[in-house]
């Protein structure tokens, strides 16, 4: 990659640190730039270009309830200070030559005064906040300035996967960028489970901490399989790492992200709703009972009947009431969906488009 | 890729190729080993083992299963997996202790009740069987005493419930996929508090994790995860797991079976006194046998030289309460010892420690007939399975008259856990008689 230099002061900046790059090859040459195919590496060196240190000063932290608190909040005030967002810088991925980066909405919480990126050359720019996803865990931030910030004809968009894993057990690098320049971070861990936040995460057990969140989860073949986030989520207000982490995938960063570029921050969207009432675990493999249907409902106009059963939809069987709602909690308002019943002794196939759930009155 | 400069420094310095050039020539003039071999390797290698995992995790997820316990206004969960085709399922007794019903959930939210068959507090173990009809994909228990340190293992659990409650959006289904967990084996044999032979471990398990398999790369199942070592009452990993062996387990599954929803026991050499540790080269000494204990029919004596029980070196205490700890009382062991410069071997049946148990909460009831009134009787005690219930007078205990809380007591100290004994009734005017297998405590 090459590096323009834009005054004389930083020219000599960045010659110092040229210098003390070429001291550390010295020293350890497995840390040069250009790692050997094949060794791990090479996997954060392919991930350079786009991983970058993002700074945060904040007047004012966000404030967590103390029910969510481990203990009700009742900690010495040292332990308190566990609870803040991180001081140091965290991790972000440029996604838009525009100079557009995402990073995990947990590192952009509370009152901010000013974001600092550092980009791979170690030169600093500032930045704001775009658009937030918080159901993800995403935001996207924007150096400041109109100009690309990378000149078009050498851009070239993050190795996104095609797709992320789709079961447990694929490695997965979580790469972070500290503060010094040149650095990147990497950590390991296998894929622990798919189909997370309704088929919108995976879960890994890379280790996740306080500086690379907001960074890529990449795959052995380099390519970005998700950004990782959640940190402190619901369980663990203390931000440690417990091998517990979940990354935002691919799919759904490429289903929010054209609105974040738009300055428009991704809200919860509307539950979807099929219209069937059911009966609580009467039983938990004999598929979902319908109850009652929802007149004017999408179940309504498929046909479906009350004393129905539903036992498969969208190709997945269907064991009971808590699997049918989470099938359809992984789908959108206005999605087509098929789904067959069991009535009599007949299995009858039935399709629908999902409606938005009622708004309770 | 080539970053933009901001505008109004445009002034660039094209001197970046001249700096190049000087790195350049102070990598070629420092020295540089080639990449070892290994890290070359390392990304091809790590696609065989992930093609590894990914086969294991493929053929042991649908064993798996999330355990829930009513508690009563909250439930316990944890994890636990099937080791039979007719729905014989193994999870951690924490798990479920205090449970008034258990459920377990397969992957994808099928999900079964369950009937507690048996329950090894001690090795905090227990034995569950799924009321379903159907084969159920079920794991094989390996040879924990294989396992070696440094041996790269899986864990499947649900940690911080993340795939048996949906932790993101509140309300909304969860997706019950097990959570997969992959590290080394970092010790055998370690011995902490009621994990008396556990093999500690390095991957994430969390709350939660509790009761499922550590799993090795050929698809064994070699323990149970239930421990964490962790600070500051964190509760949250730190690298430091413990799991109960599959041999342990093997060796109580019988009774587990037997034991009709009630507690197993665990034995010792009752009578047997040893020091704290070996010598430098010689064996546990035993430091007292008391006269008539069972130690001493077995031939023990004092100044003994105890080198391995069970076939496992002994070189202290709590390596000999940990070997012990994972044998049920009635087992015989093997324990081979130095006596004068001579190898013996000598066969010790273990008895059951502590006392006995019957788990009833007397109460003074008013009735003309003499005997100990039941206020309430303890859930899962030996004396509610033997179906005693509160209102009950016991009136006899093994043939002998009891009157009085205390009579009862002494009649119990004369007993040991294990013990059957009958009891005589007194219930709303009617006479019954119940035999009762004693538990431990």
């Amino acid at each position: 990659m090459e590096v323009s230099m834009s005054s004389t002061g930083q020219w000599r900046r960045g010659l110092s640190l040229l210098l003390a790059m070429s001291f550390s090859f010295t020293l350890s040459p497995s840390s040069s730039a250009a790692a050997e195919p094949g060794a791990l590496s090479a996997i954060a060196d392919g991930l350079s270009d786009w991983v970058v240190a993002i700074k945060v000063d904040r007047s004012k932290d966000i404030e967590i309830p103390r029910s969510r608190l481990p203990f009700n909040g009742r900690v010495s005030p040292e332990s308190r200070g566990y609870f803040k967002r991180p001081k140091g810088s965290v991790t972000g991925l440029l996604v838009d030559r525009r100079g557009y980066i995402l990073t995990s909405n947990y590192n952009l919480l509370g009152t901010i005064r000013s974001i600092v990126v550092r980009l791979p050359s170690g030169e600093e720019r500032k930045a704001k906040v775009v658009a937030r996803d918080q159901l993800d865990d995403l935001a996207l931030i924007k150096v400041d300035g109109d100009a690309d910030l990378v000149e078009e004809k050498s851009w070239r968009d993050p190795p996104w996967a095609e797709a992320s894993p789709s079961a447990a057990g694929s490695f997965v690098f979580a790469i972070g960028r500290g503060p010094a320049p040149g650095r990147l971070n990497l950590t390991e861990g296998i894929i622990s489970a798919v189909g997370r936040n309704s088929n919108r995460a995976v879960q890994t057990d890379a280790k996740l901490n306080y500086g690379n969140v907001g960074g890529p989860l990449v795959d052995l073949d380099g390519k970005v399989v998700g950004l990782s986030g959640f940190v402190g989520h619901t369980y663990n207000q203390w931000g440690l790492n417990s091998g517990i982490g979940f990354a935002t995938t691919v799919e759904t960063i490429r289903m929010v992200l054209p609105q974040l570029l738009e300055g428009k921050d991704f809200e919860l969207p509307p539950r979807p709703f099929l219209g069937i009432q059911s009966e609580p675990a009467s039983s938990g493999n004999d598929g979902a009972p319908v109850v009652e249907v929802v007149p004017e409902s999408s179940a309504a106009a498929a046909g479906v009947k009350s004393k129905d059963v539903i036992i498969r939809f969208n190709g997945e069987d269907v064991p009971n009431f808590n699997r049918l709602k989470f099938l359809i909690f992984s789908c959108k308002v206005g999605d087509k969906v098929e789904f067959i019943v069991r009535r009599g002794g007949k299995k009858i196939t039935l399709s629908g488009v999902l409606g938005k759930f009622p708004e309770r009155r | 890729m080539k970053y933009m400069t901001p505008r109004g420094s445009q002034r660039s310095l094209r001197s970046a190729p001249a700096l190049q050039v000087f790195l350049v020539l102070v990598v070629s003039l420092s020295f540089v080993p080639r990449a070892s071999a290994e890290s070359f390797e390392q990304v091809s290698a790590l696609r065989a083992l992930e093609k590894r995992i990914k086969s294991v995790v493929v053929d042991c997820k649908p064993a798996f299963v999330f355990i829930k316990g009513d508690q009563g206004g909250g439930y316990s969960s944890g994890s636990g997996f099937c080791i039979s085709p007719d729905g014989y399922v193994l999870t951690n007794d924490h798990v479920i202790a205090g449970a008034r019903s258990v459920v377990a959930y397969m992957t994808g939210g099928r999900y079964f009740k369950t009937a507690v068959i048996g329950r090894d507090p001690g090795g905090d173990v227990a034995l569950l069987k799924l009321e379903g009809k159907g084969k159920f994909p079920f794991l094989k228990l390996g040879d924990s005493q294989a396992v070696r340190p440094g041996q790269r293992v899986l864990a499947l659990g649900d940690p911080f419930l993340t795939g048996s409650e949906n932790v993101f959006v509140p309300g909304a289904p969860a997706n019950f996929e097990p959570a997969v967990s992959m590290g080394i084996v970092s010790a055998v044999h370690r011995y902490s508090e009621t994990y008396n032979d556990a093999i500690q471990v390095d991957l994430a398990v969390n709350r939660g994790n509790s009761g499922g398999p550590l799993i090795t790369l050929d698809g064994k199942v070699v323990g149970i995860n239930g421990k964490i070592e962790t600070r500051f009452a964190l509760g949250i990993n730190t690298g430091v797991g413990y799991a109960v062996p599959s041999n342990q387990i093997s060796r109580f599954m019988t009774h587990l079976e037997a034991a009709e929803g009630g507690a197993v026991l665990h034995g010792k050499i009752e009578g047997l006194e040893v020091g704290e540790r070996a010598d430098e080269k010689a064996g546990l000494p035993v430091v007292g046998v008391r006269q008539g204990s069972p130690a001493a029919a077995s031939g023990f004596k004092e100044g003994d030289l105890l080198e391995r029980l069970g076939g496992l070196l002994v070189r202290t205490r709590s390596r000999y309460m940990g070997i012990l700890g994972t044998y049920p009382a009635g087992d015989t062991v093997v324990a081979e010892v130095l006596r004068a410069g001579e190898k013996l071997t000598l066969k010790t049946v273990l008895v059951a420690g502590g006392k006995a148990h019957l788990g009833l909460i007397p109460r003074a009831i008013e009735s003309d007939v003499a005997g100990v009134g039941v206020g309430s009787v303890v859930r899962s005690s030996p004396a509610q399975r033997a179906g005693i219930k509160e209102g009950d007078i016991v009136t006899m205990f093994d043939g002998q008259s009891v009157t009085s809380t205390t009579e009862l007591k002494s009649a119990m100290n004369q007993r040991r856990p294990g013990d059957t004994v009958v009891l005589k009734l007194s219930r709303a005017g009617e006479v019954l008689e119940l035999k009762v297998t004693l538990g431990g405590k």
